[in-house]
């Protein structure tokens, strides 16, 4: 499969990962049955073949390109993180045997805290995207987007991509070293199809729905923990884009007062609230450089 | 034909996503525990190294035990006796260094302690230990050998080594002390030994849980490894070389582990072939199986350095405590523990995703 280079669509930690395309297929599907008003939204607005759609497919081909030729080889490894994280902690405390807790229970904190621990950090520096000017010249790229698809997931400036990477690197680097210096080989994921469970469920329960115009909710006592497609959505809109920074779960966006929940609607407006400052896809990825 | 374009460029673009393995959510692999690497054959022979161990020790016990009725006979009869038991030491530190026994099972997790006293590690502990044995094989204690060596530590290898040594004493000095109560309390301590090591090898011997479950047997054995290089460089070298928190400054030849019969290098080296026999026989295909090759060949590097260094002493290690090598030593076993940390999170790592997506 690798040689037909289909690989991203059959890896389960992968966004793209086709079970979670077609898990949000499917919900897409049932909400267009049974919601009118979505059905209408599609039919009468042009979503997938929109200029700022096509702008997203162009974008994820050539930045691509970049992750693979730039980024890649510039981001800081998670597993050096890692290691280094719990040789620092063996040099200050000492080494110690690996403390008495089953490997199932080990396995199971250790997923959580990934996630807890990722999630929250992914909250504060798409906060931080937004509230600190140079940084949202960058993030504006993804918010530029007027309709949304999965793949404006994929449409993030190179230097975004960047401190995301560093995030994860530091994030996943310090858990797992900890973990590792407190239960040495006990370490390990509860995992679905080879991907970590919250991880699955999220993509499961419509993290492709996201970015698009299917107004999913979760109810909403769920959306005080949960973050739904639709309160991305609200994020996505010119009036809600300081609300709603949360990864997966919402209880960041609660305990610091940036959450926001709303009745569903369709109609929702995305984008900057202006004309779009980008018109090609090489201005998408030098004008934040320059402007303002 | 914009449609045709668009599908080609998508196609193109999954093409090079697929090439980087990026982009993911979330997702540190666990130890071995995805991609289906199958590491059933590599562990198996891990674990018939881990038998083999255990029953040539315990086959040497039984010699041991053979050897003792006759110590009295002469001096050779005594010389032999110490020799075996020297031979029966150093096979049990290989069962020592890679017994993975009590994590399998609660019950055996006493066993090394009940072996070897010293187990523990705890040069206070084994002081007063000594002392107390003086007192125990003193010919003008009345009290009946078999209620007097009433603790397992006494009836250990420990216990053994110093009725056949004492304070480094000659073999001739020994044997003149050599008599019926000495002989008597030689014959107890090597029953008990034997009998725990036949613990030890019934266990391997009919316990298949190793096999069962690879991934929590290669949890179990890098951290069984990680404890025992670090137990080489804390109890075994820093503690006598004055190199620990605990001793800095402070060497005492005599807390090395074998002072008595100055073969505490031995005994060292023991360990590290131990180390170097089990990545041999298995361990080196699961690190490559994993992605850890550089790490495993850190490990086999660092074994063949310490190898090397063990060789390097002309004389025992007793009489050299505050030598350079022994510094060497500790610090090469330092390093061996560091590599053996390397190796459980590169093997943790399978697969080093990187997530660089914005939301």
């Amino acid at each position: 499969m690798e040689y037909f280079g289909l690989d991203y669509l059959f890896v389960s930690h992968q966004r793209l990962f086709w079970v979670y395309l077609l898990s949000a297929a499917i919900i897409a599907i049932l909400y267009v049955i049974f919601a009118h008003s979505v059905r209408e939204e599609y039919a009468k607005r042009t979503i997938w073949l929109h200029s700022s759609a096509l702008m997203d497919y162009k974008y994820f081909f050539v930045v691509s390109f970049i992750k693979v030729a730039v980024i890649l080889p510039l981001i800081l490894s998670s597993k050096d993180v890692a290691l280094y994280v719990t040789l620092l902690l063996q040099e200050s405390f000492g080494f110690i045997a690996p403390l008495a807790l089953s490997k199932e229970s080990v396995v199971l904190l250790y997923t959580l805290t990934l996630f807890v621990v990722g999630d929250f950090t992914r909250y504060w520096l798409h906060r931080a995207m937004h509230s600190v000017p140079l940084l949202w010249r960058f993030h504006k790229v993804h918010h530029s987007a007027v309709v949304l698809n999965p793949l404006t997931f994929y449409r993030v400036h190179p230097v975004e991509n960047i401190l995301f990477g560093l995030r994860y690197a530091l994030s996943v680097g310090v858990v797992t070293g900890v973990f590792l210096y407190l239960f040495g080989a006990k370490i390990g994921l509860v995992q679905i199809v080879g991907a970590n469970v919250f991880v699955f469920v999220f993509g499961i329960l419509g993290a492709n729905l996201r970015h698009s115009h299917i107004p999913l909710r979760y109810g909403d006592f769920l959306e005080k923990i949960f973050i739904s497609p639709y309160q991305h959505q609200l994020h996505h809109t010119v009036q809600h884009s300081g609300k709603n920074f949360g990864g997966a779960l919402a209880i960041w966006d609660a305990l610091f007062q940036t959450l926001h929940r709303e009745k569903a609607a369709s109609n929702l407006e995305y984008g900057l609230g202006k004309a779009t400052p980008y018109v090609s896809v090489l201005e998408m990825l030098y004008k934040p450089f320059i402007q303002k | 034909m914009r449609k045709v374009y668009i599908t080609l460029l998508l196609f193109a673009s999954f093409w090079l996503q697929g090439c980087g393995g990026e982009n993911s959510y979330d997702g540190a692999n666990g130890l071995l525990s995805s991609g289906g690497t199958d590491v059933s054959e590599p562990l198996a022979a891990i674990y018939t190294l881990i038998q083999e161990d255990a029953n040539a020790t315990l086959l040497l016990a039984q010699e041991v035990e053979a050897l003792v009725d006759d110590v009295n006979a002469s001096l050779s009869d005594f010389e032999a006796l110490r020799s075996k038991t020297q031979e029966l030491i150093l096979a049990y530190k290989k069962v020592e260094a890679l017994y993975v026994a009590e994590k399998l099972e609660s019950s055996m997790t006493d066993i090394p302690v009940f072996v070897e006293a010293f187990s523990a590690g705890d040069f206070d502990r084994k002081e007063p230990i000594l002392n107390e044995l003086a007192t125990i094989l003193a010919p003008t204690n009345v009290t009946p050998i078999e209620s007097a060596l009433y603790k397992n530590a006494y009836k250990s290898i420990t216990g053994l080594v110093y009725a056949l040594y004492e304070d480094q004493n000659s073999s001739a000095e020994i044997f003149a002390k050599v008599d019926t109560r000495r002989v008597d309390a030689m014959r107890i301590m090597i029953e008990n030994i034997t009998a725990q090591l036949e613990i030890i090898v019934d266990f391997y011997a009919t316990d298949s849980s190793f096999l069962d479950d690879a991934s929590a047997s290669v949890t179990i054995l890098l951290n069984q490894l990680a404890i025992s290089s670090n137990r080489l460089k804390e109890w075994r070298v820093g503690d006598p070389g004055g190199l620990t928190q605990k001793y800095l400054g402070n060497s005492d030849a005599q807390r090395f582990e074998y002072w008595a019969s100055r073969s505490s290098l031995q005994a060292i080296e023991s360990i590290i072939v131990a180390h170097k026999e089990v990545m041999q026989s298995g361990l080196e295909t699961i690190a490559n199986e994993g992605g850890a090759t550089s790490e495993a060949e850190a490990i086999e590097s660092k074994i063949e350095e310490l190898q090397l260094l063990c060789d390097s002493f002309t004389s025992s290690v007793e009489s050299n405590v505050d030598d350079a090598k022994v510094t060497q030593l500790y610090n090469g076993a330092y390093q061996l523990q560091v590599s053996y940390t390397a190796l459980i999170n590169a093997l943790n790592f399978q697969q080093d995703i990187i997530e660089a997506d914005g939301d």
